[in-house]
């Protein structure tokens, strides 16, 4: 049997945007002395969903993009590494870059794969750098 | 046909989830998370449950161990959807009672056969 995935794209799209809003705002409240673990396995879960549901479109830059941020969002949840306003900010601005991609999906415009890798290694870097001091 | 309870926060994936299984002429019902399909499992008999493990408000781990609590689900297949590869959450599944598991990616057709091998 064949079933045409792209009928589901565009629930996908306005999926990405809710889980990315959600993803900003819980941030924005987050307080850093006395971080609300709920609040934060609320990230990490809208940028689990993105690079799941991501994958099974099709749509593997997207999909990437979040399992980066998933990944360090699962190691702050799980107190390995401690978040900072420094780590907000960049989360803040990989949230707008996502926001960016999708919209550019969600509009059948053509998405620069190479400029997406490079900002993901950016920020897979920064990331890095914060969880090791 | 066999009626499947399909359990997922994400949207998108419960729509391919459950479009795909009543094209294939199963009698579906849709989810959002382990506390809602807990309810629905209690409301009506299901003969197989497909679900998503991370999920707000109740996992998928925790639902089939719920189920599997309950006598009228104690044989019932149960398909795990998850995103991770590792041995580590398939034996949690299992452990909790889990029948077969698939890993996210997957076509619709994977799906489908799977499902056909855990309803045995």
């Amino acid at each position: 049997m064949s079933v045409d995935l792209s009928q589901f794209h565009e629930v996908f799209f306005e999926e990405c945007f809710e889980c990315l809003d959600l993803m900003e705002t819980e941030l924005s409240s987050l307080d850093l002395e006395d971080v609300d673990l709920e609040k934060l396995n609320t990230v990490y879960r809208s940028a689990h969903t993105i690079k799941g549901s991501g994958a099974m479109f099709g749509f593997d830059g997207a999909s990437n993009y979040a399992h980066t941020l998933e990944k360090h969002l699962k190691s702050m949840h799980a107190g390995d590494v401690k978040i900072t306003q420094e780590t907000k900010d960049i989360l803040f601005s990989a949230i707008d870059f996502l926001r960016g991609i999708i919209t550019q999906l969600q509009n059948q415009q053509a998405v620069d794969q190479d400029n997406l890798q490079k900002h993901r290694d950016s920020i897979e870097s920064e990331l890095c750098r914060l969880a090791s001091t | 046909m066999a009626s499947i309870l399909a359990v997922d926060d994400s949207a998108s994936m419960r729509k391919m989830v459950s479009f795909t299984l009543r094209a294939a002429g199963y009698d579906v019902e849709e989810a959002e998370d382990g506390v809602d399909a807990l309810q629905k499992a209690q409301a009506r008999q299901f003969d197989c449950v497909v679900t998503d493990v991370n999920m707000p408000n109740k996992d998928g781990i925790t639902l089939i161990r719920d189920l599997r609590a309950l006598p009228q689900y104690k044989f019932v297949p149960m398909l795990m959807l998850t995103t991770e590869s590792g041995m580590e959450k398939k034996m949690e599944g299992k452990a909790a009672g889990a029948t077969g598991w698939m890993v996210k990616p997957f076509n619709p057709d994977q799906l489908l056969k799977t499902l056909l091998k855990v309803l045995g």
